[in-house]
């Protein structure tokens, strides 16, 4: 097997004028699961349908397990699993028809692969398509993507749209997969939805690869919004500013309003002390990892 | 994988050839009824004299006495009738095939699977083809067993060619539809410009009809190779089916060349 999941060499993606993807060079290892992280309009989903052929690069060029992603593309294909970020399917069909449509075009895929992978993230196969949920048409494509147990999973998003049960079935799936060995590539806005699952993670902007980071050293610079309120006055409430990580604190009456960057222990263990009524943390947010790397510039 | 897009575009259409099929038996079964009535009417016989030329040309295959068998028959399915509702059908169909389907977003699940695009055209080319010649044989058929109800026998052998004329005409329109989606997205213009340009051929043959300037020129018009020469009396248009089978061949190369060199959309 060649040495890399995924290869890109300054793969760049213009619409026009328009900026997709520019000079991306990403390495993703055989085993590993890779987080592609970035806000909507970053580039994401231009550079998974360049790895699958479905557009054609400007500049450089992406390899997949050895093969050209542009002149091998039947052998990527046949060896991936992908779910789309805006996944459509034939709404006159059942599930199970469309689902073994696309089984045939694979050449077919092993006996209950997919009546299992159904009842394991609860999807009824016999429903029309078009009766179905956006979650159930969204499981459809999980289905269709899992179904070969293909060695690569390419999932654009596979979370969105996803009440936070489902969410956790379908990181649960891609974690089994990931444990049995097989490489996944997964897009997302958040980073909640990938730091379970994920090693790495690459972070695009703008068409830009900024950052590629270990989950552990991402986390270390995540920062997160808490506003701690206490049940009585303290006086101890503004001393909160001295504490390790936090910044940007604001005290109204008996509520504060701050940042932590990094663990939350230290922040934690201060407010041991105090009469705290209520504790609410934001999850990190993209846009203030991004400024922890590169200050304004990164906007 | 052996023709699994061929199949599996067979078996989403079921249901509406069905309904095209009822529709096709329905219109033509009843014209061919009203020829009794017609046949033994002097007036309706000396009508298609009365028209002026182009509309004739247009309007009833040029027939003069549509009172006649082959008249009948001419003017009334094979010159405009059954042409334009196979046309609609394949031109609808072949926008759909690959304009369509990226229009819904269905195309990029697909082509992300193991299948090459030039395959994946193929195989709805095909599809059209075994739909457009399914409705045909409808046509034929219902012709065929009316014609002989109510003796307006023109011959099996001729009805075969008329039909076969319409088919390949059909295909050939369909298959640009098919082939300006694929080069191009957009359904809608892929059916605009495969319906102008089928209406401009029929308008263009008509005219060439009339205006002597153009005489020469009816070769451009497809319309022309397919029923210029009236099938329904001289029997099979070689030289015409061989030239529409020519352009349908060039329309599908330029159908694999168009999808295999752009970005399938969204």
């Amino acid at each position: 097997m060649p040495p890399e999941a995924i290869t890109t060499d300054g793969l760049t993606k213009f619409y026009g004028e328009t900026r997709g993807i520019e000079s991306l060079d990403l390495r993703v290892e055989w085993g590993e699961v890779f987080g592609f992280l970035g806000p909507n309009g970053a580039g994401k989903t231009t550079t998974i349908r360049l790895l699958l052929d479905l557009i054609r690069p400007t500049r450089g060029r992406a390899v997949i397990a050895g093969l050209d992603a542009q002149s091998d593309s039947v052998a990527v294909r046949r060896l991936s699993g992908y779910l789309p970020g805006e996944l459509k399917l034939p709404e006159r069909r059942t599930a199970a028809g469309f689902l073994a449509h696309l089984a045939r075009i694979r050449g077919g895929v092993a006996p209950h692969a997919v009546s299992d992978l159904a009842e394991r993230i609860g999807l009824d196969l016999t429903r029309r398509i078009g009766d179905l949920s956006k979650g159930n048409k969204q499981k459809v494509g999980v289905v269709a993507a899992f179904m070969h147990d293909p060695q690569l999973l390419i999932l654009d998003e596979p979370t969105s749209g996803l009440d936070p049960l489902r969410q956790q079935d379908i990181l649960d799936l891609i974690g089994e997969r990931a444990a049995a060995g097989r490489t996944v590539f997964l897009s997302s806005h958040e980073l909640d939805q990938v730091e379970q699952v994920a090693q790495r993670v690459g972070i695009v902007r703008g068409g830009r690869l900024i950052a590629v980071e270990t989950i552990a050293a991402l986390k270390t610079r995540a920062v997160r919004r808490v506003e701690v309120r206490l049940a009585a006055p303290a006086p101890g409430l503004a001393r909160l500013a001295d504490v390790q990580g936090v910044r940007d604190v604001s005290v109204d009456g008996q509520t504060a309003r701050l940042t932590v960057e990094g663990a939350m222990d230290a922040l934690v263990k201060a407010m041991a002390e105090l009469p705290v009524q209520t504790l609410t943390s934001e999850a990190p947010d993209l846009d203030e990892i991004f400024l922890s790397y590169y200050g304004d510039d990164g906007r | 994988m052996a023709a699994e897009v061929l199949t599996e575009t067979l078996r989403e259409r079921r249901r509406s050839m069905l309904w095209w099929a009822l529709g096709i038996t329905a219109l033509v079964a009843l014209t061919v009824a009203f020829y009794p009535s017609i046949r033994d009417d002097a007036a309706l016989s000396e009508y298609g004299k009365d028209l002026p030329e182009g509309l004739r040309a247009l309007f009833a295959g040029g027939e003069t006495d549509i009172a006649s068998t082959t008249g009948y028959l001419n003017s009334q399915i094979y010159a405009l009738m059954a042409p334009l509702l196979l046309l609609v059908f394949s031109i609808g169909a072949g926008a759909g095939a690959v304009a369509g389907e990226e229009e819904r977003g269905t195309l990029d699940l697909l082509l992300a699977h193991p299948l090459r695009r030039r395959d994946y055209v193929v195989e709805r080319v095909l599809a059209l083809l075994v739909l457009v010649v399914l409705l045909c044989a409808v046509l034929l058929a219902t012709v065929a067993v009316g014609s002989l109800l109510v003796d307006l026998d023109v011959g099996f052998g001729k009805l075969v060619a008329a039909t076969g004329s319409v088919a390949l005409l059909a295909l050939l329109y369909g298959t640009l539809a098919l082939a300006v989606g694929a080069v191009a997205s957009g359904r809608g213009r892929a059916t605009a410009v495969a319906a102008g340009l089928a209406v401009a051929a029929w308008v263009f043959d008509g005219l060439a009809q009339t205006v002597a300037a153009l005489d020469g020129w009816r070769p451009l018009s497809p319309y022309y190779h397919a029923l210029g020469e009236n099938p329904l009396r001289e029997g099979v248009p070689w030289d015409g089916w061989a030239v529409l089978a020519a352009l349908t061949a060039l329309l599908v190369a330029a159908a694999v060349t168009g999808l295999e060199r752009r970005d399938v959309r969204q």
